[in-house]
């Protein structure tokens, strides 16, 4: 599991375990049923007091993404389809946002907007069947 | 460039060549001071004696004064000057400084005392010395304790050879030096001119970064001497706390006095050797200087005692290929080192084993010489050559005694002084007082010539007498408040000093001269003081 | 909500007090009236420039200095008083690796262990294996980072109460304090066990410790656990409707810069507090953020 701590952007490190932990469990990375390493081992790993990885592990068992069993260890819930779809949702949603503040700043509109993301995706889409194609 | 080294020596040295002069004429002030009031011959026998002693004392401490002025050579190793530029410059400025300064003492004590000190002799020693003291510096790092003892060498030779010129090598001095022959002179500029050498070469190396390469049986003895040691090493546990701080109070510092004499010893028997080889050795003359070595041991204890104090060879990170003279720079004679004062140990526990080992340290060292002594002395007899007289008839219950309990009280004090971690301070207070009274001597000499300064000593000592006995008295009541001593101690003290007291009375009763009443005293009381100040000295500088 | 170490903290009393300590060294002041407190368990951080007092701050704790006012309590005890109750608890790590060279890894292990009955053979193995020393190794000839290694396990090996650090990192390279603050955060998987630890690396500083103290010209300018000094610490840029030359004061600020109508606070308070201070001057927040630890302590010590 490749998690990152930057202590350069002031988000505090509990949280940018939380966010990257959750991103990997909704784009599948992280599959239903498995172990999250110990507390122990991951801090140190990551050179991080314990109880900050313990913190986050709480934040995410609290968000119904990670279960405590009983054999003393955290796994990742097997969450149906809702819990799974609601955190994509929730990222994109985050993601979509940030787009708008900033196309807000620069005011370009809704639609000149949704134009562009079209075009983009259809550039994105071509450019990946040239990739399938030449493999 | 020579002129600006020059220039900037002596500037950088406005306190310290001046500060050094005096410092180094003291002893000696001091002591023909104290003589002046008695009439004497210059020409006896002892005051011959005396002149051999004081003359590489004087100059070790000028030449002290004159490094101090100097600084090192490593602060021009990146300078566009050549290495043996920067030796002959250092060697030969440092020398004629010293030189002058030798010249200057020597016509002092012979304008104050009339001593007769010749003058040239003593000059061409002084220059020879220096140039043998910069392989001391120059050569030895402080990874070996070896390396130290090697570089010495050339300074020892040179001390030798000075011996021989009062008489053979290895006897007590006989007569004084005063014709400085042609051939003296040219051993002399030859042995000069190959220390500069050798310097250099050392020096060279320094500034490459490199390791002298010692000889290999050098390194052959300091492998083989690891590999025994390292059989040895103790993987059992110590027994107690106890155990483990004196194991490291001898490792550290206790084995510096035994070494020491046992080193003395070799060089002994080497001159011995060559004396024999060139047809002038003197089973009379080897046998006092064997006994004289006994006497030394107080000296010995001297430095034995400081090291005490003094974290000599440091427990700093990265002092590897340092030179000796930069480690001298930074002698850390300040506070107890951090590792040391973080380990749960109480200052009495600290205190007994740093007793401890100066004691068998001692011990160590007069086992050695005694030892030497013993076996010499059955050499002769089994040659049916023993001397006429195996001990001097004056002094000679006193001279064991001294050469027993003499050594513990000069170490134990002078590991009071390092100990406390004002070691400075606390000299500078003893020479200033020492000063103070050459003052007076100096000022007495020019004003009140008639004056007896037989008095002035007398005053000083009964004044010493008094105020070492109200030290050694507040330092036991100290001690035992802070719980130092228990009181059965405190008894045994008590006890201790009273028969020190009634056996100075004994010995100067035997003595004509009552002025030895409180040089008696002082030195009893000086033994059993220690063990009240040598723990209120570390408590002083455990907690600042 | 508290978490489980916090809980656990505010059980016991506090490891460290201090009150009130002065210390002055000829005529420069090392310590004004200094006030700490250290709770059990956790990592607590030091941090403050070079000569703000840290090193003789924690001399006082070892009991190396003796208080000249104010009172140094160390479980309840003083370190001049029973050093060696209090000095059997703690292990000492110090800024300049202080360690007699002339003894091999394995004497200097059994030397100390002589000293405290609750060193741990087996322990002290395992660390030794871990850190890759050799136990016939003189302690002269080992470089930087291994000798760093071999105070620490020498301090680590009895598993004292509380180890203190001072400034663990300095001058090593990143492998190195990368295995030192790895034993570190080992060390506080034990339950009830401190560490204090001094350092002007405060990216470490902020990965590790659950509590720092910033200490500046012998003052402690600010204490408060990591979430705290992250909830109450933000950074605004806030625009106003017309340009201004100097902008409005914000209830809490500490710095503001910027030009024209956009300006960036710095500002000491919470989150929703600062941002109904920013509408009650009539700005619009642009954007808000957390300051890192760095800036944290620049933005105080600069005051």
């Amino acid at each position: 599991m490749q998690i990152h701590i930057s202590t350069s952007d002031g988000v505090p490190i509990y949280q940018q375990i939380v966010n990257q932990i959750r991103y990997l469990v909704a784009s599948g990375r992280l599959k239903a049923g498995e172990e999250l390493p110990p507390i122990r081992s991951l801090a140190e790993k990551l050179v991080v007091n314990p109880n900050t990885i313990a913190r986050a592990y709480r934040e995410l068992e609290i968000a119904g993404i990670v279960e405590k069993r009983r054999t003393a260890g955290t796994y990742v819930s097997d969450q149906g389809s809702p819990l799974a779809r609601r955190e994509r949702t929730k990222i994109l949603s985050d993601r979509i946002d940030q787009l708008l503040a900033e196309a807000g700043h620069m005011n370009v509109s809704l639609e000149d907007l949704i134009k562009l993301m079209q075009q983009r995706f259809r550039v994105i889409h071509t450019s990946r069947q040239q990739d399938v194609n030449d493999v | 460039m020579p002129q600006a080294l020059l220039w900037e020596t002596l500037r950088h040295g406005r306190w310290s060549l001046p500060g050094c002069f005096l410092l180094g004429n003291l002893l000696p002030l001091f002591i023909y001071g104290a003589l002046s009031g008695f009439p004497f011959n210059a020409r006896d026998r002892e005051f011959v004696v005396l002149q051999f002693a004081f003359l590489p004392i004087i100059v070790l401490q000028f030449a002290g004064g004159i490094i101090v002025a100097q600084g090192p050579m490593s602060r021009l190793y990146s300078a566009p000057i050549s290495t043996p530029s920067i030796v002959a410059w250092h060697t030969l400025s440092g020398a004629a400084i010293l030189v002058a300064e030798t010249i200057a003492a020597a016509w002092l004590y012979n304008s104050l005392f009339h001593v007769g000190w010749p003058i040239f002799g003593p000059a061409l020693f002084a220059a020879t010395f220096w140039s043998a003291f910069q392989i001391l510096l120059s050569g030895s790092n402080q990874r070996s304790l070896l390396s130290v003892f090697l570089a010495g060498l050339p300074v020892a030779i040179v001390c030798l050879w000075l011996g021989s010129r009062y008489g053979s090598f290895i006897s007590p001095p006989k007569y004084y030096w005063t014709k400085v022959s042609i051939a003296d002179f040219v051993t002399l500029a030859s042995l000069f001119l190959s220390f500069y050498a050798l310097t250099t070469y050392c020096v060279s190396k320094a500034r490459c970064g490199e390791r002298i390469p010692t000889l290999g049986v050098l390194n052959w003895m300091s492998r083989n001497w690891d590999a025994i040691a390292l059989r040895n090493a103790r993987p059992r546990r110590f027994r107690s706390s106890a155990h483990a701080q004196f194991w490291y109070e001898w490792r550290m510092k206790g084995i510096v006095m035994p070494i020491l004499m046992a080193f003395l010893l070799v060089l002994v028997t080497i001159a011995g050797l060559v004396e024999w080889i060139a047809g002038r050795f003197t089973s009379d003359g080897f046998y006092e200087i064997v006994r004289m070595l006994g006497a030394l041991l107080p000296l010995l204890a001297l430095g034995g005692g400081l090291r005490f104090g003094f974290d000599l060879l440091g427990s700093q990170a990265g002092q590897r290929e340092k030179q000796f003279v930069d480690v001298i720079a930074e002698i850390q004679i300040d506070a107890l080192d951090s590792f040391q004062s973080s380990l749960p140990m109480t200052t009495f526990a600290r205190a007994s084993a740093i007793m401890t080992t100066i004691a068998l340290s001692c011990l160590a060292a007069l086992c050695l010489w005694f030892a030497y002594y013993l076996v010499f002395l059955a050499l002769l007899w089994i040659n049916n050559c023993l001397p006429n007289s195996i001990l001097p008839i004056k002094n000679g219950s006193l001279y064991f005694l001294l050469t027993i309990i003499g050594p513990w009280t000069v170490a134990a004090n002078t590991a009071v002084i390092g100990l406390s971690g004002r070691a400075a301070k606390i000299l500078f207070s003893i020479i200033g007082l020492l000063a103070g009274v050459v003052v007076l001597l100096v000022l007495k000499l020019a004003f009140l010539p008639d004056f007896s300064s037989l008095y002035l000593y007398r005053g000083c000592l009964w004044c010493g007498a008094v105020l070492t006995v109200m030290a050694t008295i507040w330092a036991f009541e100290r001690a035992r408040r802070h719980g130092f001593l228990t009181f059965r101690s405190l008894q045994y003290a008590a006890l201790a000093s009273c028969g020190a007291m009634v056996l100075s009375m004994l010995i100067t009763s035997v003595r004509e001269s009552v002025d030895a009443y409180p040089l008696v005293l002082v030195a009893a009381l000086l033994t059993v003081l220690p063990f009240a100040s040598i723990p209120l000295s570390i408590a002083w500088n455990r907690h600042r | 909500m508290l978490t489980m170490s916090e809980k656990f903290l505010s059980a016991t009393p506090p490891i460290l007090e201090i009150d009130g300590l002065s210390r002055r060294f000829d005529s420069k002041i090392a310590l004004d009236n200094l006030s700490l407190t250290v709770p059990r368990g956790g990592v607590f951080g030091l941090i403050g420039g070079n000569g703000a007092g840290k090193t003789t701050l924690l001399r006082h704790i070892l009991g190396m200095l003796k208080a000249q006012s104010g009172t140094v309590r160390i479980f309840g005890l003083d370190p001049v008083v029973s050093p060696v109750g209090v000095l059997g608890r703690i292990g000492y790590l110090s800024e300049d690796r202080n360690l007699p060279n002339w003894m091999r890894v394995q004497e200097l292990m059994r030397y100390t262990q002589a000293f405290y009955p609750g060193w741990d053979e087996v322990y002290a193995e395992e660390l030794r294996t871990a850190f890759d020393l050799d136990p016939k190794a003189k302690v002269r000839n080992l470089s930087r980072g291994q000798r760093a290694r071999m105070g620490l396990l020498v301090a680590l090996a009895y598993r004292p109460d509380l180890l203190v650090l001072d400034e663990p990192s300095s001058g090593l390279d990143p492998v190195v304090r990368r295995d030192i603050l790895g034993a570190i955060i080992r060390t506080i998987g034990e339950e009830g066990h401190t560490v204090l630890f001094s350092s002007h690396l405060l990216d470490e500083v902020e990965r590790v410790a659950d509590r720092i103290a910033i200490i500046h010209q012998g003052k402690i300018i600010l204490a408060a656990s990591m979430d705290e000094i992250k909830e109450t610490h933000r950074r605004l840029t806030l625009r106003f409707e017309r340009s201004v030359t100097q902008p409005p004061k914000l209830v809490g600020e500490l710095t503001h810069e910027g030009s024209g109508s956009e300006w960036t606070y710095v500002c000491n308070g919470e989150s929703e507090q600062l941002r109904s201070a920013a509408s009650a001057i009539g700005a619009i927040v642009v954007s808000e953020s957390a300051l890192t630890l760095d800036e944290v302590f620049v933005t105080r010590v600069s005051l």
